[in-house]
């Protein structure tokens, strides 16, 4: 028995342990209330239930440590011999439905509010793709991609260094959806290809982005502040590196911003089109080929083009990329038929799509020594 | 009658006896479980700190996905079929099942399937990577090719386990002994044949869904792809009319279990026999009407939302009944704590921990919260683990003695069971809060605010798997050189089992059935 | 998919992705571009029904020759009902022909064309299988295996032939009219 009581101290030391440990990370431990009326009012009810668990706990586990204690064999050798009673059954089954119904009636309340997305004031479209968003203000006509921005040096740790991570490690992104505070805001998810979850936490928003059908839901955010999120439906390799990132600030700055980003698309348009009228040398196009490809391709086909054996082809050596340039052209302007990879034709510029088919076709020993112009991707998207 | 019978590899290939392919199963399942749990261990490794450090996340998502099924398929599933095998027929006075050539085949179709979902992990492209709910289109069109492999290890194991079922509902239909009424069938023998109707009903839905996949991958059909008119959320609803039944195949017959053990060491006779059978009756029932609730975040329209959300809710009244009923026939019993009890005892405690979160799961709009975080990841292996592997165990323990005439060792046993539960709860316990936190399921790498819970459950997870090894070392000592069992092992134990077999249980038994008054 | 049409809380999914999807069926316009034609019910399908429905007849006729001993009867009806499933099955086959070959209402087609195939496929394999048991009962009835008393292998033949003569009423119904 020594050894018996040994352990029970070394399993209520360890849950100290756990315990304490916890209450260091306390404000970790427990979900975050958020500053939404409804992500508080989620929190309230997730609260509420707890404690209900906790009273149901102390009943139900109370009465069985009391049996443990007084009904051993040792305190009580002669075991009683009731074996039914309906009036304690049907005691015990009201109970639970009173309980029940307690719990659903708030839960009712909340589930209509949150569904509800009429009288919005803006619209936002999310689209969820392998493995980036995109947003799109429908009423501001801006749209824009959102990637990682978490470089693979602090999480590529193979070599079991270590790696210096910054505060907002992997809850990074190059382009924050940035909002206006009070305004009912609509977002119109949905994906390109496999489904995916569009979950920030401090607002209790979270809908799965389903290829094919768009799905509503809304937020109406008080503070501003920035609220960090992830998608959180398997979508593949990289599914945990698509975070979210929302920068909630007061309505004039929200203007501003709009003109702001308005006038950069105004800019990139203009030198777009002035670099794909222009004619490119070789190492300009492998210089631009080889950020877009490492931005936009390597996720998929790998950093140096071997791909994933099965999964992604391997564009070192491939026949595509070796071969006919309109064949290679085609798969990356309009993405092959099996859809299995997104068109890049209308992601990237003229000057990036040609830079990167430039750099495909010379990079890593496919030494076709082809250069793509601009003008090229231009004349074959006119072509067709 | 001698109690002959053939020995060598033949007498494993071509039994049809119960009791060989009991075993059979049982450790075949232990042999899946210790697969699926060196899976577990690759997670827990890559898991323990932030950062990529032992595999790929392509590789990390293989591991996930074989893990969920080979514990849900390959050590949960069997491991019940195998505890039907060696106890129905003799908890119901029969010679053996009712169709022992079948049951041969249902056993044997189930290495062939695992061969084959294995292999898998050896293709190009790798294994199967699209979870354990293989949601499409991840699972169509953007699957690796091992995927037509998975699909045909899945249709297997689905007529392994209707074959199993079949053979469960015809035999305790047809072969139990005079006297032995539906209501006087102990109740591990209840759960499993309410079981098998479920598995009859929803493995065909399962076997369906994964021909949909089959066909919108090589034959062009657009089931589940929106561009052809199809819908990729009518998969989930497909798969979840299975899903959700399946969870209670794999918790009903541990409940049974339960309900044999804890009567035994209180020795008291089971509160509320008839109640438990019609509870366990609605939750099969029910559990045909909550699928949706695993697809709250999918978009569904609201009253959809709202019938799905109370329709799961209402299911804690029939599960709590039968807690109560457990705690009702403990209380002025006269009870010890052996080790099958100490696991009894403990399952109804942590199973009910895993409920709770369940119940907090099923509210729609705290669930846009929980849903697909490590909070769902505590509550179902708090109802698997410490739910359907511990009643396993308390299973083994308990009637080990009447299977193989050896008894364990009590220190042992003990040993196991109080390992087992630290390490179970300091693994799967710091999940609800790295869940709350924030931390989404499936991911490979995450932020360091969730990496203490991490290293927690690492910590714990590792411990966890010592465990099982010792679990291992334990049963095989007892079965090299135990202590010789009595008849009746357990004092307070009741049944035809142990009231009218000697222990170990010949090779056939009851060839004239017993009379049940 | 009437989801796809803006139906329940779709709106915006229609509005925005498909705008001019309609969503009918048989879905002859597939949100992708796809076109096909529904296959109609009152050709080879209507005869078809009116096959199985009299090799259900025939069968029953057979089932109770068998029970009145009359080995001739027996014999003869349930070679008619063997004859009847392989006439339904060239007529299934000249069907999918026309299908693939003149109307493009292929399993590629969209969800029409996927549930066309799928439940009419499986539903002629069924068939298949029954008239395979049909086959070895007529010449099993032939040999005199069976007597009034002793015919499980009959009965269940039959109540698999049955079986299958109902779910394709369901199918005419649900694939062919509605
Ligand atoms: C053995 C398996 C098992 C069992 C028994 C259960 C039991 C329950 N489960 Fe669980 N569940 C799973 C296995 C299981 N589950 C798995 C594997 C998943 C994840 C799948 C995946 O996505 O991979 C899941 C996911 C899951 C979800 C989806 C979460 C999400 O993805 O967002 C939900 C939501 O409603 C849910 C609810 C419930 C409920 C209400 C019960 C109830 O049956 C629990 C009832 C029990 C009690 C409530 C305790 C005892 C009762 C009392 C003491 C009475 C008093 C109590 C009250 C008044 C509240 N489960
Ligand atoms: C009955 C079912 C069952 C059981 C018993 C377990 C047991 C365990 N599970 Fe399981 N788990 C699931 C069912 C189960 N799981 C399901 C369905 C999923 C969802 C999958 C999905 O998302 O699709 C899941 C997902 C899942 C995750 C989430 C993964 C993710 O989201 O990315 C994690 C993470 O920690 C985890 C951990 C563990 C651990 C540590 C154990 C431990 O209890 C394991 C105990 C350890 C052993 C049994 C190992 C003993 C063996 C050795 C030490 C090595 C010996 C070596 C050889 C024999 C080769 N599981
Ligand atoms: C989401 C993953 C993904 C991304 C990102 C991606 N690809 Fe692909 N790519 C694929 C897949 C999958 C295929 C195979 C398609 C098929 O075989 O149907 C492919 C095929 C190709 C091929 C044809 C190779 C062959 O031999 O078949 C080329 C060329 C190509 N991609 C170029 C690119 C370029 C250029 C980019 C970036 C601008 C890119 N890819 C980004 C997934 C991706
Ligand atoms: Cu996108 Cu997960
Ligand atoms: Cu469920």
């Amino acid at each position: 028995m020594a050894f018996q009581r040994k352990l029970v101290a070394g399993l209520i030391s360890l849950l100290g342990i756990m315990l304490s440990s916890g209450l260091h990370a306390a404000a970790d431990m427990n979900m975050r209330p958020g500053v939404t009326e409804t992500s508080i009012a989620a929190y309230d009810l997730h609260m509420m239930v707890i404690w209900v668990m906790v009273w149901v706990s102390v009943a139900v586990f109370g009465a069985m440590i009391y049996s443990f204690i007084f009904h051993r064999k040792s305190k009580h050798p002669v075991p009683a011999t009731f074996s039914h009673s309906t009036k304690v059954e049907f005691i015990w089954t009201i109970i639970p439905i009173i309980i029940l119904i307690y719990l659903t009636i708030p839960a009712i309340k909340l589930l209509i509010k949150m569904e509800d997305a009429s009288d919005s004031e803006m619209s936002v479209q999310v689209t969820g793709s392998q493995w980036k968003w995109h947003y799109k203000y429908l009423d501001q006509d801006i749209s824009f991609y959102s990637n990682l921005s978490t470089p693979p040096e602090q999480y590529e740790d193979f070599d079991h260094q270590g790696t210096d991570k910054g505060e907002n490690y992997l809850l990074e992104v190059d382009n924050m959806v940035v909002l206006p505070i009070n305004t009912k805001i609509r977002f119109l998810v949905t994906a390109d290809d496999v489904i995916h979850s569009w979950w920030v936490p401090e607002i209790a928003v979270k809908k799965d982005a389903i290829p094919g059908f768009i799905n509503e839901t809304w937020t109406n955010i008080p503070t501003p502040g920035i609220y960090r999120g992830q998608c959180t439906e398997l979508c593949g390799k990289n599914h945990g590196f698509m975070p979210i990132v929302i920068k909630a600030v007061s309505k004039a700055d929200f203007t501003a911003w709009v003109d702001t980003k308005n006038a950069e698309k105004k800019a990139a348009a203009d030198a777009a089109a002035a670099a794909a009228a222009a004619s490119w040398d070789m190492d300009k196009l492998m210089a631009l080929g080889e950020t877009t490809y490492k931005s936009t391709c390597a996720g998929c086909h790998g950093v140096t083009g071997e791909g994933i054996q099965g999964l992604f082809p391997a564009l070192k050596g491939s026949p595509i990329a070796t071969g006919p340039v309109a064949a290679h052209m085609g798969i990356v302007v309009h993405g092959p038929s099996s859809k299995k990879m997104p068109a890049f034709g209308a992601v990237l510029t003229d000057a990036q799509l040609a830079a990167v088919i430039t750099y495909e076709r010379n990079a890593w020993g496919n030494s076709t020594g082809d250069m793509v112009q601009p003008s090229d991707i231009q004349a074959f998207k006119a072509g067709n | 009658m001698s109690d002959h019978h053939p020995t060598g590899i033949k007498r494993w290939l071509f039994t049809t006896n119960h009791k060989d392919i009991g075993t059979m199963y049982l450790w075949f399942s232990f042999v899946m479980f210790l697969t699926g749990g060196a899976m577990a261990m690759v997670i827990r490794a890559e898991l323990y700190q932030p950062g990529l450090q032992f595999v790929e996340p392509a590789f990390f998502n293989q591991m996930t996905t074989m893990h969920g099924l080979i514990m849900v398929f390959g050590a949960v599933m069997p491991s019940m079929v195998g505890l039907a095998n060696w106890l129905i027929p003799m908890q119901i006075g029969a010679p053996d099942m009712a169709l022992p050539r079948m049951n041969n085949w249902s056993f044997w179709i189930l290495p062939f399937a695992f061969t084959m979902l294995l292999s898998s992990l050896f293709m190009e492209g790798g294994a199967p990577n699209f979870g354990w709910t293989f949601y499409a289109p991840l699972s169509t069109t953007y699957a690796p090719p091992s995927t037509d492999f998975f699909i045909f290890g899945v249709h297997m194991m689905g007529i392994s386990s209707i074959m199993g079922a079949i053979n469960v509902i015809v035999t305790v239909f047809n072969m139990r002994a005079p006297g032995m009424t539906l209501m006087k069938m102990p109740l591990f023998v209840w759960t499993w044949l309410i079981t098998a109707f479920l598995l009859i009903m929803v493995m065909p839905v399962l076997a369906g869904a994964v021909t949909m996949m089959l066909t919108d991958r090589h034959f062009g059909t657009s089931f589940f792809d929106a561009a052809g008119g199809g819908d990729p959320v009518m998969f989930q609803h497909i798969f979840w009319f299975f899903g959700h039944p399946e969870v209670y195949i794999m918790i009903l017959p541990a409940f049974g279990v339960v309900s044999e053990i804890i009567p035994a060491f209180s020795r008291k006779k089971l509160f509320g026999y008839s109640s438990m059978v019609y509870a366990t009756a609605s939750i099969a029932l029910l559990s045909f009407i909550v699928w949706a609730h695993h697809m709250f975040a999918t978009g569904m329209p609201v009253a959809g939302e709202l019938f799905f959300m109370i329709a799961t809710m209402l299911i804690a009244v029939p599960t709590g009944v039968k807690i109560f009923n457990w705690v009702a026939t403990m209380w002025q019993g006269s009870l010890t704590f052996e080790t099958p009890m100490l696991f009894s005892i403990s399952f109804v405690i942590l199973f009910t921990i895993g409920g709770f979160s369940g119940v907090m799961l099923a509210m729609a709009p705290v669930d846009f919260q929980y849903h697909d975080t490590y909070f769902v990841v505590a509550h179902f292996h708090y109802v698997l683990f410490p739910g359907a592997i511990f009643g396993t165990t308390a299973a083994v323990y308990f009637w080990l003695p009447k299977w193989t005439g050896k008894m364990y060792n009590e220190t042992l046993g003990k040993i196991h069971f109080w390992m087992s539960m630290v390490f179970v709860n300091l693994t799967f316990f710091p999940m609800h809060f790295s869940g709350l936190a924030g931390m989404p399921r499936r991911i490979p790498d995450y932020n360091m605010m969730f990496a203490e819970f991490n290293m927690w459950a690492s910590i714990g997870a590792f411990g966890l798997g010592l465990t099982q090894i010792f679990f291992l070392v334990t049963i095989i000592m007892a079965i090299r050189n135990g202590k010789k069992a009595e008849d009746k092992q357990w004092d307070g134990a009741t049944g035809l089992e142990w009231d009218a077999l000697p222990s170990p249980v010949p090779y056939h038994t009851f060839a004239t059935p017993p009379k049940v008054d | 998919m009437p989801w796809l049409g803006g139906e329940g809380n779709n709106v915006m999914t229609h509005a925005l992705l498909h705008p001019d999807f309609i969503p009918q069926w048989p879905l002859t316009t597939t949100p992708d571009g796809t076109t096909t034609e529904g296959m109609s019910a009152w050709g080879l399908p209507a005869i078809n029904t009116a096959i199985l429905l009299t090799s259900s007849w025939t069968l029953t006729i057979a089932h109770h020759a068998l029970k009145e001993n009359n080995r001739n009867a027996l014999l003869n009806y349930t070679s008619i009902t063997a004859l009847l499933g392989i006439i339904f099955l060239v007529l299934q086959a000249v069907e999918y022909h026309h299908a693939y070959g003149e109307m493009g209402l292929t399993l590629g087609s969209g969800v029409y064309g996927s549930t066309f195939f799928m439940l009419t496929g499986f539903h002629g394999f069924h068939v298949t299988l029954g008239t395979i048991f049909l086959i070895v009962l007529s010449i099993r009835c032939s040999k005199g295996h069976f007597t009034d008393k002793h015919h499980f292998a009959f009965e269940a033949g039959a109540w698999y032939w049955h079986f299958v003569d109902v779910v394709w009423l369901f199918l005419f119904i649900f694939v062919y009219l509605v």
